[in-house]
C-alpha cells in the first residue's frame, strides 16, 4: 500500500507551551492528520478513540502534559490510567498496540511534536491500513437505512 | 491605620480565607501574568496581577466580574515564579469563594448532570480535581427521591474529566467540547478521507 496512514491526534489544549508549536499544530498539520483539541487529556472518553478506530483511523496519538504539570491538577493521571488500559484492550481485540501512541510533553519541550508525529507515521506505515476494527462501509443510499 | 480598618473590606475578607492570607505581599511585578497559560492561550484580558490589585484596593464589583476570578484552573505555574511566594491560585480561589458567597455564578460553562440517567455510582465525585461534584438526594421527575450527582457551578472548571469517567454518559459539557461535536468532527473527517482514498 502506498496510502499514507490516517492519524487522529488528540491534543490537550495546554500541553504545547511554545506558541510556534501550537501554531504548527493548529494551521500546518499534514493533510493526513486530524487534530481534535480537548481541554485536558482526561476529557478524552475512550469512546472517542473507539469511534476513531471504527471510522478507519490507522493511528491514534494522544498528546498531553507530564503527570505533575496538568493544567487541571490531576486530569492526565486519570487519562493515563483509563486510556493505556483501553489501548491494551484494543490490542487484545485486534488493533495493534503500536497504532496508539501517548506523548507526554514537558513544558520546556520545543519542537518535539513534529518529530514525534513523523516517527509515529513511520512506525505505523509498515503495518498498513487498519482493517480489523473498522466498521463496515458507511451506509450509502440504498442501504438498510435508506 | 487602625482608623481605616474595615473587617468587611474585600481585602480583609480575602485574607481571612486560607490561601488568601499572603495577598498584601504582592508588589505588582506581573511575573504571574507572564507565566500564565490561560492568558497566552485562552483569554488575553486575563490578568492575575490586576485581580490582586483589585482585591487589595477593595474593588469588590470589579474583582467579582473579572474574568480572572472565574478562569483560573489552579495549574500553579505562577506559584514557583512569584518572587514574593504568594500562592496566587489560592488568592484567586478565595476571591471566587467570596463571589460565590455573594450570589455570583461563573459566566463560563460547567458540567451538566442528566438526572434521568445518573445512577449515583460516584465515579465523577472521585475524579473531579476541584471537588465540585457531590452526591445529593433530591426529587427527580419520573424517578422519585433518589441520589444523583450535583455540580457546584462555583467550583467547576469544565475540564471534562467527569464526562470521560461517567459510565452512563449522564454528565456532559453542553457548549464547547461536547461529545456530539467531537465525534462528528472525527467521523466526518474519516469518512471524507475514506472516500478520497
Amino acid at each position: 500500500m502506498t496510502e499514507t496512514p490516517r492519524i487522529v491526534l488528540f491534543q490537550c489544549q495546554w500541553c504545547l507551551f511554545s506558541p510556534a508549536d501550537q501554531d504548527w499544530v493548529d494551521h500546518q498539520l499534514p493533510k493526513n492528520i486530524l487534530l481534535v483539541k480537548v481541554p485536558c487529556t482526561g476529557r478524552i472518553n475512550p469512546l472517542y478513540i473507539l469511534n476513531a478506530v471504527q471510522g478507519g483511523a490507522d493511528g491514534v496519538m494522544v498528546s498531553g502534559c507530564l503527570p505533575e504539570q496538568c493544567h487541571f491538577k490531576t486530569g492526565n493521571i486519570g487519562a493515563r490510567r483509563q486510556l493505556e488500559a483501553f489501548a491494551d484492550y484494543l490490542h487484545h481485540i485486534g488493533y495493534e498496540r503500536d497504532r496508539v501512541r501517548f506523548l507526554w510533553l514537558d513544558l520546556q519541550d520545543r519542537g518535539i511534536i513534529q518529530k514525534e508525529l513523523a516517527a509515529f507515521e513511520a512506525q505505523i506505515e509498515p503495518l498498513g491500513p487498519a482493517k480489523n476494527l473498522a466498521a463496515r462501509e458507511f451506509e450509502t443510499a440504498g442501504g438498510a437505512n435508506a | 491605620m487602625s482608623a481605616s480598618f474595615d473587617p468587611n473590606a474585600l481585602s480583609e475578607r480575602v485574607k481571612a480565607i486560607p490561601g488568601g492570607d499572603m495577598l498584601m505581599m504582592c508588589y505588582s511585578c506581573g511575573t504571574c501574568t507572564s507565566k500564565c497559560m490561560v492568558q497566552t492561550k485562552l483569554e488575553e484580558s486575563y490578568n492575575p496581577r490586576r485581580l490582586i490589585r483589585e482585591a487589595v484596593f477593595n474593588m469588590e464589583e470589579a474583582a467579582f466580574a473579572d474574568k480572572t476570578t472565574w478562569l483560573c484552573t489552579a495549574c500553579d505555574l505562577c506559584y514557583p515564579a512569584c518572587p514574593q511566594k504568594i500562592h496566587i491560585s489560592g488568592v484567586i480561589n478565595a476571591v471566587k469563594a467570596l463571589a460565590v458567597e455573594s450570589g455570583k455564578i461563573t459566566p463560563y460553562q460547567v458540567a451538566k448532570v442528566d438526572e434521568l440517567t445518573c445512577v449515583a455510582c460516584g465515579l465523577c465525585v472521585k475524579i473531579c480535581p476541584y471537588e465540585a461534584i457531590s452526591p445529593v438526594e433530591k426529587r427527580v421527575a419520573f424517578r422519585g427521591n433518589i441520589t444523583v450527582a450535583s455540580v457546584d457551578a462555583g467550583k467547576c472548571m469544565a475540564c471534562g474529566l467527569c464526562t470521560a469517567a461517567c459510565r452512563s454518559t449522564s454528565i456532559r459539557l453542553a457548549q464547547d467540547y461536547n461529545d456530539a461535536d467531537i465525534v462528528e468532527t472525527l467521523l466526518s473527517w474519516l469518512e471524507a478521507e475514506r472516500a478520497s482514498s
